[in-house]
């Protein structure tokens, strides 16, 4: 986790492109909506690696995501279960069930339709307002931040200290100066 | 040493062209102004200016590679892992598949039937889910230079979302031919597999000697039966029973004797005694309480002995029943010998029967030996089937939607078929084979399992064509009401054979055959089958004595041999198989007709012989039953002595006490005589004995 935060410290504040950020984050949140342990988390994991998004995002907002994820629950299984439960629906499901690899997607499960369902939903809000808030971070927020006082005692801290020493070194071998 | 540009920068770029392809993949300002500064426009093409110092070179260089990086919207990196991992796979499927699965198979056949097994050109075709083998030979575990069965180029077509949920669901089977019992060039043996012992043949029935009544011999016969005679055993048991009575009984009779003895030797001296000498009532006093002894023990020696006598006679009679037994016993094997040269007693049959039954039931038992081994493997597969499996997958959290859908068993060969044709040209047998839903579990699959199996001869290199059909069903749901079933039909099948009929005069025999098999097997393990064969143009080939004769003629004067087969087992209980055939009144005819010839000398010369046996050996077992008449004499010529001696003793009392009351009487008389009070008071000190 600790290298996930120093990659996405270091992205953000290099030239890595908000656009792979942001669909890093999306893809961490769509991971992190769906429940592990079924082949539909496998194949969407798979997919996810192969657009130019940035990992280290992507495992932090996949790692924050699933620790936060249990409060949306009720709502997640509520979704899944009310779709799932779509009469007109019935049919198609009944088909999906029976063919050779999707039972093992769990796709029947409440938890999975819902995580799926508003992973999918939220992917391009999410994309679009990060994509919209890292110029905003790289150009305002952070040269004030780093003239901030706080900012200066809090990177003096043992455990930020040894994760701003991550950042440089990650930093130096991506050849930038945070 | 002068400082270089990095290579994406060497090339002069167009203004419009050095905004889209570099500043736009910038994503800093203090970047983007950097580069600015780094480049000179000449006639609207930018070029970059070496730079100047090692800061800006690196710096250079870095967003050279930023540039690079942010470029495109597709990874190389796992693209180029993921086209190596699915070369592996390719690779893994192109060469390495096949062989793995084809020992698999190899292992799992060998594992299954004990013997060596092959598979040859294994090859499976994972897009339209199809399995293609060349060929596969199992060998006989029993008999390992044969083959349990061969398959010539099998094609299999599995079904895609069985295979998905991890269950073998074989849709379809074709094979190009089905062997069973070709030979093999090298020993099918396992190295660490031992080979069955078939066990010790069982005991053939040897011929009974009359079968050939020209060469007759009543002591033969007699001999030869003599163990399996009833009275043997009963003169045994008569035997016994006289020895037991005298060897339990003889101590206590000669030791009732003794006592008798004894007491007669106490007796004699009061008996001879002459009361009259005895003058005192004391002397007489003292003789009754003697005698009154001697005759208690008397009487007592008189009941001991009535007891012995009656629990003597008790076993005697136990005995003597058991010889009557004997006698009757006698009677009876008689008739049974007799019947053996007497052909109305239809014995002639009875005697063939047990090697007919041996011949029945060596195939009877091999036919239900591989029978039983198809259910057990099907059982076998039912044991490892999924519905065994409880192993409960915990559920992610929240609530499953189960839809209706299939469920398939672990195992499941929906259609097996293969229709052939073996031999050659001149005599070519066509085979048809198709087995339904062998399965683990027939619950699932909803149908039992079924075998049609048809082979045909119309080549008719045999003698004629001839044809067999048969259809088995094999049920191990759990509602079903049968376990098994089969028919079976057969026409025109020629039939040779009957050579281990040798030891009753026939070599062998042929013709050909019609006829059914129906059989039955229920859940609770019981057996019923039913044959119905019907053998026309029959021949009897190299027959020898009497009863062979018969039945060569016999058989050439029907047109047909009707034999009806019936074998039943329940569980727990011995097999029932009977036979019945139209050649027994046949036979009996012809044979009668010979008896008229030879059966009066033989019944005359078996009487003689066992009459010689009757006497000379069972008889003679009775030499205990001599003495146990002498003890009964013994034991009632003791009776009588010690009821006579009672007797006697019970004279003497009463004549000493008649002396007792006359010596009292005298007393009375004397005193009477005298005067007074004296001699009354005399005859009042008189002790007068009390009797008792």
């Amino acid at each position: 986790m600790l290298k996930a935060i120093a990659k996405t410290i270091v992205a953000l504040n290099t030239n890595v492109r908000k656009e792979q950020l942001a669909s890093g984050f999306s893809w961490g949140i769509l991971l992190a909506l769906i429940p592990t342990g079924n082949l539909l988390w496998v194949f969407i994991f798979f997919i996810s690696l192969f657009p130019k998004n940035n990992y280290g995002f992507q495992l932090l907002a996949l790692g924050v995501g699933k620790l936060l994820v249990g409060l949306l629950s009720a709502p997640l299984d509520a979704v899944g279960y009310g779709l799932l439960t779509i009469p007109a629906l019935g049919n198609f499901f009944t088909y999906l069930y029976n063919l050779p690899l999707a039972p093992l997607t769990r796709f029947n499960n409440s938890l999975v339709m819902g995580g799926l369902v508003s992973g999918i939903l939220l992917w391009v809000p999410l994309f679009l307002a990060v994509r919209a808030l890292i110029p905003l971070y790289r150009n305002r927020w952070a040269p004030r931040m780093r003239e901030s006082k706080a900012y200066k005692a809090f990177i003096k801290l043992p455990l930020i200290s040894a994760l701003a020493k991550a950042v440089s070194a990650a930093a130096s071998f991506a050849g930038v100066a945070p | 040493m002068a400082l270089k540009v990095p290579g994406l920068f060497k090339k002069p770029i167009a203004e419009k062209d050095f905004e889209k392809r570099f500043l736009r993949f910038i994503e800093l300002r203090e970047d983007q102004e950097f580069l600015r500064s780094q480049v000179e426009l000449n006639n609207g093409v930018y070029s970059f200016k070496p730079p100047t110092t090692q800061a800006e070179a690196k710096r250079l260089k870095t967003l050279a590679r930023a540039i690079t990086s942010n470029r495109g919207i597709v990874k190389r990196g796992p693209l180029i892992l993921g086209g190596i991992f699915f070369a592996a796979l390719a690779v893994f499927y192109l060469f390495l598949l096949d062989p793995l699965l084809q020992g698999a198979l190899e292992r799992g056949l060998e594992s299954l039937f004990g013997a060596r097994s092959e598979v040859s050109a294994f090859k499976v075709d994972l897009f339209r889910f199809r399995v293609h083998i060349g060929d596969i030979t199992v060998a006989d575990r029993n008999a390992p230079m044969t083959n349990l069965f061969q398959i010539h180029r099998l094609d299999l077509r599995l079904n895609s979302a069985a295979a998905f949920r991890g269950k073998l669901y074989i849709q379809e089977a074709r094979a190009d031919a089905i062997l069973f019992g070709t030979p093999r060039r090298s020993s099918g043996a396992l190295p660490n597999e031992p080979v069955p012992s078939k066990g010790s043949p069982k005991p053939k029935n040897s011929a009974p000697p009359w079968v050939n009544w020209e060469n007759f011999s009543a002591q033969g016969l007699l001999d030869r039966e003599k163990d399996t005679l009833k009275s043997k055993k009963a003169y045994e048991d008569a035997a016994k029973a006289y020895a037991d009575a005298v060897e339990k009984w003889e101590p206590r009779a000669a030791d009732a004797e003794n006592r008798i003895k004894e007491t007669q030797g106490s007796a004699s001296a009061l008996l001879s005694m002459d009361v009259k000498n005895l003058t005192t009532p004391g002397a007489i006093s003292d003789a009754l309480a003697r005698v009154q002894t001697l005759s208690s023990q008397a009487q007592g020696l008189t009941k001991d002995l009535d007891t012995l006598y009656q629990g003597f006679q008790g076993d005697l009679k136990t005995a003597m029943d058991l010889e009557k037994m004997a006698r009757l016993s006698v009677d009876e094997d008689w008739a049974r010998l007799k019947s053996y040269v007497d052909p109305k007693s239809g014995a002639a049959m009875e005697a063939l029967e047990p090697s007919i039954r041996e011949i029945l039931s060596d195939s009877a038992e091999r036919y239900v030996a591989y029978g039983q081994k198809a259910l057990d493997l099907i059982a076998k597969l039912g044991l490892k089937s999924g519905k065994a499996k409880t192993k409960v997958v915990p559920a992610p959290r929240g609530r499953d939607v189960v839809f209706p859908s299939t469920r398939y068993p672990l195992f499941t060969l929906a259609l097996l078929h293969s229709d052939f044709t073996v031999g050659p040209s001149s005599s070519r047998t066509h085979w048809s084979i198709e087995l339904r839903n062998l399965s683990s579990d027939s619950d699932l699959v909803g149908a039992p399992t079924s075998l049609k199996l048809s082979v045909a001869d119309s080549s008719g290199a045999s003698g004629s064509p001839w044809s067999v059909d048969s259809s088995a069903v094999a049920d191990l749901r759990s509602a079903a009401k049968d376990r098994f079933s089969l028919h079976v039909a057969g026409k025109g099948l020629p039939f040779d054979g009957l050579s281990s009929f040798s030891a009753v005069g026939i070599g062998g025999f042929s013709g050909i055959m019609d006829g059914t098999v129906d059989g039955t097997g229920g859940v609770n393990g019981s057996l019923a089958a039913v044959s119905t064969l019907r053998i026309t143009q029959g021949r009897l080939r190299e027959t020898s004595g009497t009863l062979a004769q018969a039945v060569a003629e016999a058989i050439e004067t029907v047109p047909s041999i009707d034999v009806g087969v019936r074998y039943t087992q329940d569980p727990g209980q011995d097999p029932q198989l009977s036979i019945s055939t139209n050649l027994n009144d046949l036979v009996q005819r012809i044979v009668q007709r010979a008896m008229d010839r030879y059966a009066k000398t033989a019944q005359a010369a078996l009487e003689t012989a066992f009459k010689k046996y009757v006497g000379a050996e069972l008889e003679n077992q009775l030499v205990s039953k001599d003495d146990t008449n002498n003890l009964l004499g013994t034991l009632k010529g003791d009776r009588v002595s010690s009821e006579s001696l009672a007797k006697s003793l019970d004279a003497k009392k009463a004549e000493l006490e008649n002396r007792g009351k006359a010596l009292a009487q005298d007393a009375v008389n004397k005193a009477a005589g005298s005067a007074g009070q004296r001699a009354a008071d005399a005859v009042k000190k008189i002790e007068v004995p009390k009797f008792p």
